[in-house]
């Protein structure tokens, strides 16, 4: 059964050098007809140039691709970040990007502040987080370092409490830039472990990734894309490590 | 199956109404971190301004030789409502570039940049009322019991006058990034051609048309004229409401056409 559907998708990204942004290069180039600046169109990047792809209940979807294939874009749009020029993304369920996992932690704030904080933007009510509290303090480890300050967290900590609050809220749709890099040793473990519990138990993940050993492991489809454009799919055992 | 784009403006400001806790609750933490490690807190507004109220209307009433029991309160809610339109202005030029990482990463509603910054400034509004208590309490003819309608209505028309702004500017700002210095400059001169330091008694009836095209000045009077025992202007009133109405509808179709760039011109 589907439960993401990509059809035809075209993006563009335009590129504004500094004169572009400026007002007053727009009103010179008004006033002068445009002599000034010969550059009068705006340039623009084709980021997706007509992508489709359905995705099933239970993919595990690895994207590959050199710099600048236009993965991110593609994670950033299926978001509903960038908004397509033409084509459309259709999907069932909710979304929950763990590309940038320490996002919206308050420096400022302490622990437990930043996990409502958290559960408030990500839109999760106020009794669900008061319900996945327990499970996020037993997983981050941090115990009382819950009542600091994040500023006073090492890294690796922030990395614990952001990554502890979202995979305690167990997302079911996952998209992903890399695999996350989690703090030390021990934790790294067990964290991987946990993410792969969360990735087989969740409806679909969407993994943008250099490492074709981690796709390996985790992936039962690959899609090559190249300047936009989807090159072939593949399966994961035809990755050439 | 549900489109993902986003949903159209017109849904993106009921979502944010529907959800209003997200966008009041992170203002609120807004504030609690801006005076986060301060004993007093948030009162240091208050302070701060009672401060600049005091000294003000000291040394300008002696300018101006006009009696200071008149002049203080009238200063003071002119200060007071002058720092929350010049503050959510100038921010609103900011509302999208200085969110840039949370709009590139989450889906809230675009409105909900817009209303946790208008809301903001009204806590901060809220903390400067203290003053105003305080004046009334010294002064108690200062507020007109009649008039007392208009506080609320005013206020209404200021945050929904606020949202429009910060939209206009935010998107404006967002895609040309020069504009946040023509509006600095606005409001530093609006400060000066505006009646907030200085009375419209205190210019020639002549002259007078240059308070009457200033939107600032009408914007100040629904609020203050209910506060100095003077005549209401309903003429102000029904300016500041057709003003909020159009920007309002303005800021709307602006956000309508611009909308899907706006992530884009980041």
């Amino acid at each position: 059964m589907k439960i993401l559907e990509v059809k035809n998708l075209v993006l563009k990204y335009p590129v504004y050098t500094n004169p572009k942004r400026s007002l007053k290069n727009k009103i010179i180039n008004i006033s002068f007809a445009g002599k000034i600046n010969k550059d009068e169109n705006t340039t623009y990047i084709q980021a997706i140039d007509g992508i489709s792809f359905d995705v099933n209940y239970g993919d595990k979807i690895g994207i590959i691709g050199g710099n600048g294939s236009g993965k991110t874009t593609l994670l950033r749009s299926i978001m509903g970040i960038y908004e397509p020029i033409s084509g459309s993304i259709l999907c069932k369920e909710k979304i929950t990007s763990l590309i940038n996992i320490e996002l919206g932690i308050d420096e400022d704030a302490t622990g437990y502040e930043n996990i409502f904080l958290r559960g408030l933007v990500l839109n999760v009510t106020k009794k669900k987080i008061e319900e996945i509290i327990p499970s996020i303090e037993e997983f981050s480890e941090l115990g009382e370092y819950l009542n600091f300050p994040v500023r006073t967290y090492s890294s690796g900590m922030k990395v614990r409490l952001a990554f502890s609050i979202l995979i305690a809220l167990e997302p079911k749709m996952i998209l992903m830039d890399e695999w996350l890099s989690l703090g030390d040793k021990s934790f790294k473990e067990k964290a991987s472990k946990k993410l792969n519990e969360i990735i087989s138990k969740a409806s679909c993940l969407i993994i943008a990734s250099h490492d074709y050993g981690q796709l390996q492991k985790i992936c039962n489809r690959i899609i090559h894309i190249e300047k936009g454009k989807i090159v072939n799919e593949i399966k994961p055992e035809e990755l050439k490590i | 199956m549900t489109n993902i784009n986003s949903p159209s403006p017109f849904n993106d400001f009921i979502n944010n109404l529907k959800n209003s806790e997200i966008w009041f609750r992170v203002s609120i933490h807004d504030i609690k971190q801006r005076y986060k490690r301060s004993t007093i807190g948030p009162l240091w507004v208050t302070i701060s301004t009672s401060i600049i109220v005091f000294f003000l209307s000291v040394v300008y009433s002696q300018l101006f030789d006009v009696p200071l029991e008149t002049y203080l309160p009238y200063i003071a809610v002119s200060i007071i409502l002058w720092n929350l339109f010049s503050s959510i202005i100038i921010e609103s030029c900011e509302v999208f570039v200085g969110s840039s990482q949370m709009l590139l990463q989450l889906r809230l509603p675009f409105y909900f940049y817009i209303f946790r910054l208008v809301s903001r400034n009204f806590i901060i509004l809220f903390h400067n009322f203290i003053l105003l208590l305080i004046l009334i309490f010294l002064y108690p003819n200062l507020i007109n019991i009649n008039y007392l309608f208009f506080i609320p209505l005013s206020l209404i028309i200021y945050f929904l006058t606020g949202v429009s702004i910060g939209m206009m500017l935010g998107i404006l700002c967002t895609r040309y990034r020069d504009i946040t210095q023509i509006v600095i400059n606005v409001i530093q001169l609006s400060f000066f051609i505006t009646p907030i330091l200085w009375k419209r008694d205190m210019i020639k009836s002549d002259n007078q048309w240059m308070i009457d095209i200033n939107i600032f000045n009408h914007y100040l009077d629904i609020f203050r004229l209910a506060f100095l025992y003077q005549e209401y202007s309903y003429f102000s009133l029904l300016i500041s409401l057709l003003f909020c109405l159009f920007i309002f509808i303005v800021s709307f179709l602006m956000f309508n056409k611009f909308k899907k760039k706006i992530n884009y011109w980041l």
